[in-house]
Order: C-alpha cells, then sequence, then structure tokens
C-alpha cells in the first residue's frame, strides 16, 4: 500500500504543484499577491485582451482581478486536488484488483478509461457550474466558453495521462493505453550499433 | 569443504528412494555434489526405470541452469542445487549379470558341487523352488538368496563400484566422502545387500589402510505398507508376500543386531517405520509393472540422507548411532512430524514449500503466456524486466527448455501429491502438508498412480495456503515481484525468469 499507493500520490503532489504554481503565479504574481492582491500585470492584461466581453476601461481591471480572485484561484486549486484525488482512486483501484498473473491487468484497461473521462469531464464540468456559480459567464466572451472548456478537458485527459504513466505500479502499467509506445522508447543505442 | 557424497538405493523401496531423492536435490534438500547409484536385481522394474529417467531429466536441467552463459539461475540458489554426477550407464548395478539370469542352482553351479556342498546348500536353501527361482525379477523378498548372490558377485570390478572405490583414494588428499544406503529391511534384494555392500566397502578401506575421513550411513526401511495377496497361484508363491514383512524384518533386524554389535558396519543409522501400514490397493511381482508410489517414510529415509551428507561433523565417537522418528499423532501428520534438517525445524517446509509454490506458479499461470501468449505481453513491465533483453521466446531452443522446465514441475507435483494422497494408513488420517487438491485430483479406484494434475487452476485457489502452516508471497505479490525484478549480473536467458519466480515463491519466516 504505501510502496504503490502513498509514495506516488505524495511524487504527484510535489510534482504537479509547480505547474499550478506557475499558473497562479501568471494570474497573481506570488509576491504580489502576498503584499497587496492586485494580480500580476500580464495576467490582468491577458484576461482583459483575451477574455473580457465587456471593454470598459475604467473596470476592465477591477473585473479581471473579481474573476482571478473568484474564479481563476479556486479553479487552480480544485484542479490540483482534483487531479490528484482521482490519480489517489487509480492507485488505491491497482492496489486491490487481483493481479496475480499475466494477462490480467490488461483486462482492467476499461477502468482507466472509465478514470479518465471522469477525470476530465468532471473537471469541465467543474468549471462550467462554477463559472455559473460565480456568474462568470457575464465576464467571459461568449464564443470562447466551450473551446475553453473542451481545452480543459483535453489537457486534464493528457496530464492524467501522464500522471498514469509515471506513477502507476508496474505491475498495472499495462492497463494505460498505448504505454507500449512509451516503453518501447529507448535512448541507449543498440549492442549491433556499437 | 564439502564432502564427496555418494547415495545407493539397494532393492525395490531404495530405487524408488532415489526417485524421491532426485526431486529433494532439485528443490535444494541435497548435497551440492552427489553420485547416486541404484543396487536392483529387477532391473526391469518401473522403479528402477522412473528413477534414472528422472535423473537424466534433472541433469537435462541442471546443466542449463548452472552452465556458463547459458540460462544461469544464481549460483548459491537452492533450484536444483545439487550436482548429480551419475553417468546413465552407469548409475544402476544387479548382482546377477542381466544376459544370462540364472536361479540360484546356476549360480552356484549346483551341479558340479560335491555331495557335501550340496547338502549344505539344501539345508539353507531347503525348498527347491528357492533353488530353482529365477532370479529375473529380483530376489522375491528372500534376503538368503539375495546376499548368497550379492557376495559371490560384488567383488567385480563394474564402472558402478568403481566410482565409489576410485574415490576412495582421494582420501589421502584430504578429501572427505560420505556413502549412504538405503534399503528396506524386508525386502530380498535391500535386505540383503545393505549390510553386504557396506560391510565390503569397509572391508576395502581396511585393505587401503584408510582409517578416516571416510563414512557411511544407512537408512533401513521398517514394513510400511501392504498390499493385497495376488491372485494369480504362480506370483503367491514366488512373490514377497506383505503378511511375511513383519516376520521377515524381525529376523533381519535380529541378524542386525547381533552384526553391528560385533563389528562397526554404519557410522550412523536411521530406522523408518510406520504404524499402520499403508496399504496399497494393487500388485506387481516385479518387472516393468511395479510402478509403487511414493510413499512418505521414503521420504524420511531421503531426508536422513540430506541429514547425513550436510551435516558439519559425523561424529564418529559413538560406536553405532541409531537415530528413529516417528510421528507425534495417529490421526494428524503435519510439518511438526517432519524430522528438522541442519538443525532447522522448517528447513523441510521451507524449501519443499518453496519448490512446489514454483512448480504450481509456473505451470498453472506462467506456462501458456511463455508458449503462446507471449507476444501480447511484450509491452508489461515483468516481460520487460525478466525476457525482453535476455532470452528469444520465438527460438525453438528456449521453448523447448520452458516445455522441458513444465514437464519437470509437473512430474514433481504428480510426485508430490501422490506421496501425500497415498501415505494415508487409514481413511481418518489427515496428512496436513500440502493442499494437493488445487493441482490435482487423487483417485484410487479409477487410475493406477491414483493421482491426475488438473488441467486449469481455478482463481480462487490461494497460492499462501498452498503449503499448510507456512507464510509465503501472495499471488499479486509474486506477480509484482516478477514485474520489479532486478536482474543480478549472474543470471542470464531463461534463467532470469526462473530464478525470479523462485525468488518470489520463497517461505518467508513466521511460522
Amino acid at each position: 500500500m504505501f510502496r504503490r499507493v502513498i509514495i506516488p500520490f505524495l511524487l504527484s503532489l510535489i510534482i504537479l504543484s509547480p505547474l499550478f504554481i506557475f499558473i497562479f503565479w501568471y494570474f497573481n504574481g506570488i509576491l504580489t499577491y502576498l503584499a497587496t492582491g492586485d494580480g500580476r500585470e500580464n495576467g490582468v492584461e491577458f484576461l482583459i485582451q483575451n477574455v473580457a466581453s465587456v471593454d470598459d476601461p475604467s473596470t476592465n481591471v477591477d473585473d479581471a482581478l473579481d474573476f482571478i480572485e473568484g474564479y481563476i484561484n479556486p479553479m487552480i486549486i480544485f484542479s490540483y486536488g482534483w487531479h490528484n484525488l482521482i490519480l489517489l482512486f487509480w492507485l488505491i483501484l491497482g492496489r486491490f484488483l487481483k493481479v496475480n498473473r499475466p494477462g490480467v491487468a490488461r483486462r482492467y484497461k476499461l477502468y482507466w478509461y472509465l478514470i479518465s473521462i471522469i477525470c476530465f469531464a468532471g473537471l469541465s464540468g467543474a468549471m462550467y457550474f462554477y463559472m455559473d456559480e460565480y456568474d462568470g459567464f457575464f465576464y467571459m466572451q461568449q464564443d470562447i466558453l466551450w473551446p475553453f472548456l473542451i481545452g480543459v478537458a483535453i489537457l486534464s485527459f493528457v496530464l492524467f495521462y501522464f500522471q498514469s504513466l509515471f506513477f502507476t505500479s508496474k505491475v498495472m502499467m499495462i492497463a494505460i493505453p498505448f504505454v507500449g509506445i512509451f516503453k518501447g522508447i529507448s535512448f541507449r543505442r543498440n549492442k549491433d550499433e556499437d | 569443504m564439502s564432502a564427496d557424497c555418494y547415495l545407493i538405493g539397494i532393492g525395490g523401496s531404495g530405487s524408488k528412494c532415489i526417485d524421491n531423492y532426485t526431486y529433494m536435490c532439485a528443490s535444494g534438500l541435497g548435497p551440492d555434489d552427489l553420485w547416486m547409484g541404484i543396487v536392483d536385481q529387477d532391473q526391469p522394474n518401473g522403479n528402477v526405470a522412473k528413477a534414472k529417467k528422472n535423473i537424466t531429466n534433472y541433469q537435462n536441467l541442471y546443466k542449463k541452469f548452472r552452465s556458463e552463459g547459458q540460462n544461469n539461475i544464481l549460483s548459491n540458489s537452492n533450484l536444483f542445487k545439487t550436482n548429480i554426477r551419475s553417468k546413465k550407464n552407469d548409475m544402476d548395478w544387479a548382482p546377477i549379470d542381466e544376459t544370462t539370469i540364472p536361479n540360484l542352482k546356476e549360480l552356484f553351479e549346483y551341479n558340479i558341487l560335491n555331495d557335501d556342498l550340496k547338502h549344505l546348500m539344501e539345508c539353507l536353501y531347503h525348498s527347491e523352488k528357492d533353488l530353482n527361482l529365477s532370479l529375473k525379477e529380483g530376489f522375491r523378498g528372500r534376503p538368503s538368496i539375495g546376499t548368497a548372490a550379492m557376495i559371490a558377485r560384488m567383488q567385480e570390478d563394474a564402472p558402478f563400484w568403481l566410482n565409489i572405490f576410485d574415490a576412495l583414494d582421494s582420501v589421502s588428499q584430504g578429501k572427505e566422502i560420505r556413502i549412504f544406503l538405503i534399503s528396506s529391511v524386508f525386502g530380498g534384494t535391500g535386505a540383503s545387500g545393505f549390510p553386504s555392500i557396506a560391510r565390503l566397502i569397509r572391508s576395502i578401506l581396511k585393505n587401503k589402510g584408510i582409517t578416516e575421513n571416510v563414512y557411511i550411513g544407512g537408512s533401513l526401511l521398517l514394513p510400511y505398507f501392504s498390499f493385497p495377496k495376488p491372485e494369480d497361484e504362480t506370483d503367491r508363491d514366488e512373490s514377497a508376500l506383505s503378511d511375511a514383512f513383519l516376520q521377515q524384518s524381525r529376523g533381519a533386524l535380529n541378524y542386525y543386531y547381533r552384526l553391528f554389535k560385533k563389528e562397526k558396519v554404519f557410522d550412523e543409522l536411521y530406522l523408518t517405520g510406520w504404524d499402520p501400514l499403508i496399504q496399497l490397493n494393487y500388485f506387481d511381482s516385479g518387472g516393468t509393472g511395479q510402478n509403487n508410489p511414493p510413499l512418505m517414510p521414503e521420504l524420511y529415509s531421503c531426508l536422513s540422507a540430506s541429514e547425513f551428507f550436510t551435516k558439519e561433523k559425523i561424529d564418529t565417537d559413538d560406536e553405532n548411532s541409531v537415530y528413529y522418528t516417528s510421528r507425534n499423532s495417529e490421526s494428524e501428520f503435519n510439518w511438526a512430524d517432519i524430522p528438522s534438517l541442519n538443525n532447522n525445524k522448517n528447513e523441510v517446509k521451507n524449501l519443499i514449500g518453496q519448490f512446489t509454490r514454483t512448480a504450481v506458479s509456473f505451470k498453472y499461470d506462467w506456462f501458456d503466456t511463455l508458449t503462446k501468449l507471449w507476444k501480447s505481453e511484450k509491452g508489461t513491465s515483468w516481460y520487460s524486466s525478466l525476457i525482453k533483453s535476455y532470452t528469444d521466446l520465438n527460438s525453438s531452443n528456449t521453448q523447448d527448455l520452458i516445455v522441458e522446465i513444465n514437464n519437470y514441475f509437473e512430474n514433481y507435483l504428480l510426485w508430490i501429491s501422490s506421496v501425500i494422497n497415498h501415505s494415508k494408513s487409514s481413511v481418518n488420517d489427515k496428512l496436513d502438508l500440502i493442499e494437493t487438491n488445487q493441482f490435482s485430483t487423487f483417485n484410487e479406484e479409477t487410475l493406477k498412480t491414483g493421482v491426475e494434475l488438473i488441467a486449469k487452476r481455478s482463481g480462487s485457489k490461494n497460492i499462501q495456503q498452498l503449503i499448510a502452516n507456512s507464510n509465503s508471497n501472495s499471488a499479486d505479490k509474486i506477480f509484482e515481484i516478477m514485474s520489479e525484478y532486478k536482474k543480478p549480473k549472474e543470471l542470464s536467458g531463461i534463467g532470469v525468469f526462473v530464478n525470479a519466480l523462485y525468488d518470489a515463491c520463497i517461505t518467508k519466516e513466521g511460522n
């Protein structure tokens, strides 16, 4: 349990954190956030230029800061927690599913697909419903809402795929699709080439 | 420095013990190096043929696992540990030349003896039947005939005996030699050969002036089985009848007692019996048909051989050390009833347990994958760790070896199942050693051997419960170890896989 679940989970918490800290920093700035909470200039500018549906110079910055504070920051924390929680579920499942002979783990590929669907659909769904909760639909341009949600789903899927690839036990590895492609990559030269 | 070890099985029971001992060598209970041989007049006997085939199969696998750069397993592994040196054409000896096979009259050229000697012969072998009895299928439970034939012929320079006698010369260079004889006390060949062979070796030692570093041990099987009376009238007259076993044993033991009191024949002597006797349900007078199932008392004899071979020092101060073992309960037999080895009460359970788990796992979990389904497993971790860079499963040589390993494991499983299922003295007797029903069925009524391996092991069977009172990895853990195996440098070929499986099936301390 410790080696196959807890250690990989802790590693995932550590390894994924720079990505989410980067997103947080992009919109908030670390020192600025701690000192004033005024947001990072580039992040605010990005929201005004690409996301905001209303262009009013008198309220643009405040609206962007509200959006960061009320929507982006909670969603960063939620995404980070969600991905690690889903990974934890996959690791626990992998630990308790019976894999006692060759060929058995492959049968659990379906489970991986189901969990990855829950992962990306859950995250996109949460993004959508929280947007509604926050009244973010008024802030965000209508035509980028669906590309945004689809983009989140794709990124979430890719992230979970790599999480699985790095943290799943060797026994369950074959249940991850296309794992053979990654396992086939070797940076060592063949003996014949020497 | 390990000793040069020699194990000689005499007669039908002795041959069976040689067969049994080969499996014990495979599971790591034998010495590092061993020569094994069979003395039996009944050469076509099924037991002899089975033992010889088993030794050959063992040696083939040993060669593959232990030859540099082939399919090496770890040199300090207990798996197929013993180097059995016996060669196919000198591992058995019949006192009387197979091509002539006379009766006792012809053997002693009775017709040309003078009258006094003729009368002496008639006095010793008072029944005319004894004198005319064909010796083709052994001495039919008559040690008096066997002894005469044995002593008359044993002085010959047969390659069989040269293996031992030549080795005695190396004693002067500081080499230690341990010779162990196994036979039954109630048979013909065994009962006659047991003291005769030991005494002959002693006399050779005396002639060569060797007084130390050669030790002779022996295990005598007291009556431990009985079989129904043969239906055929001739068989009933000529063959060993189990009714007479106790009486014959008494006579033989009385003789041995007087003999051993007078002279030192064995440095250590082990006696094994079984009460009540194990009932076998069929009879064969001899020849190829005599292929009796292996039984637990024979295993005891084999363990005594292991104890003799592997103990640090043999105490010769005692005039004649005599060992005996017995079970604790009449209705139940478990690992606690098995004698300890090397002062470790769990050694036998641990090693037999590990080998049995390896055999079961190989046959039921891996064999099909290694031979048929391996292509679909190429992306798996176990394939990367154990196969990918080390062996080519596409090669016919590798496939042949996998089949050979599987055959050996199958034979072992049949053997161990047979030992356990046949050794019950009564229907209420419980042998709580290995859950043989996890891999075999037993039906004495329909099968002569009684035992058959099941084709597919049910998923509900638990490998952790395969060996009674023994702690081991679960099947999941075994698979995990195989998937994460880090190959030691020494391993090569399919040896990587076999070594990993054997290591994963280890018996853990705790029970």
